[in-house]
């Protein structure tokens, strides 16, 4: 295959550089000497014969130059004279070098930092129905000097029944959990999973993938289960890993 | 005698592969059969003729081998493959027509 042969042909010249430098040479070596012979066979002294195939032919460096030149690999020479050059000057100036790095740093972290707020909030915005209008409820206590907390389950209950704010109020706290599994073979991943109140679904507008949404009786029957701790104790409880949706339309 | 001329832009591959058809040959064998056949018309410079190998030997339409030469020099002999005898065929067919197309348009 052509391809092949040319991309072996390269790489053989960018890695055996001096063998192929000297075929090159012995071949063009032997094409002036059989050129010069037949001058000399017309009659002209050597150094004569040779002269004119020199003027004829235009010399072997120029000769070597432009085969050279003819292959993929002279492109990869050139840049990696380039890069070699580049380099040199950047190791003399390290001064320029810092800036030059610097800038590009800030400059690339920049745009960086601004393309992924603009693709998490414009080009990719939650999978949720009126995404404009959820907002995540966090629990701020100064006091305690916390911030950005979770609130808890009883917190949000007691909300969500005097709430004029917004619309309706979700709760939901994640978790990472060790799924158990009864087949071995199914592997030992880890999995995400969300404790929720029953309107969840609704707030968000979306319908589970399988299987049936919770129902209110489903929350008033676990809800119950849960402890009714003094109201100080729910904040720091709810403290370590809750989430909770407010929904306002 | 007409005035030498370098082979005509896209021609110098055909004209290599016909000179090779014939038999193995280094490279000043091929620019001596084109400037001999020729009548002195056609002259192929080595720098245009070795790119040419070069390029040729890569498409696959040509193959080299080292040949111990005179004088403590080594040769290149390049000889044709299948692929190099076809592309000459169709070479030479495409060559014949547009010939004969400008020689019509000339003589209109």
């Amino acid at each position: 295959m052509s391809l092949l042969r040319a991309v072996r042909a390269g790489l053989r010249a960018l890695i055996r550089k001096e063998r192929v430098a000297r075929e090159l040479d012995d071949e063009l070596r032997d094409y002036l000497e059989r050129a010069t012979q037949e001058k000399m066979r017309a009659g002209l002294p050597r150094d004569a014969a040779e002269r004119v195939v020199r003027l004829e032919t235009g010399g072997v460096e120029p000769t070597k130059e432009r085969v050279r030149s003819g292959g993929w690999e002279a492109a990869v020479e050139t840049l990696s004279q380039d890069v070699r050059y580049a380099v040199r000057g950047l190791r003399r100036n390290p001064g320029f070098t810092a800036i030059a790095a610097l800038t590009l740093t800030l400059g690339i972290g920049a745009t960086t930092a601004m393309f992924s707020v603009v693709n998490a909030v414009i080009l990719r915005p939650l999978p949720y129905r009126d995404v404009n209008h959820l907002v995540l409820v966090w629990t701020d206590d100064a006091r305690r000097g916390l911030h950005r907390e979770g609130t808890a389950y009883r917190t949000i209950t007691d909300w969500a029944s005097e709430n004029h704010a917004f619309q309706e109020l979700a709760f939901f706290t994640t978790q990472r959990v060790a799924p158990i599994a009864n087949d071995p073979s199914a592997g030992r991943g880890r999995a995400r999973s969300a404790l929720v109140s029953a309107n969840l679904f609704a707030v968000l507008g979306v319908s589970p993938a399988l299987g049936r949404a919770l129902t209110p009786a489903d929350e008033a029957e676990h809800a119950a289960a849960l402890p009714r701790p003094h109201r100080h104790e729910s904040d720091a409880d709810g403290a370590r890993d809750r989430q909770d949706p407010g929904h306002d339309q | 005698m007409p005035e030498s001329t370098d082979v005509i832009q896209g021609t110098l591959d055909m004209l290599i592969l016909k000179s090779l058809s014939l038999q193995p040959m280094h490279g000043f064998g091929v620019t001596k059969r084109i400037e001999q056949i020729s009548k002195g018309v056609l002259r192929v410079n080595p720098g245009s003729l070795l790119l040419a190998f070069q390029r040729m030997e890569r498409n696959g339409l040509i193959d080299a081998e080292w040949c111990a030469g005179e004088n403590n020099r080594r040769a290149k002999y390049y000889h044709l493959t299948k692929k190099g005898r076809k592309r000459l065929e169709v070479e030479t067919t495409e060559w014949r027509q547009r010939v004969a197309a400008i020689a019509r348009l000339l003589e209109a």
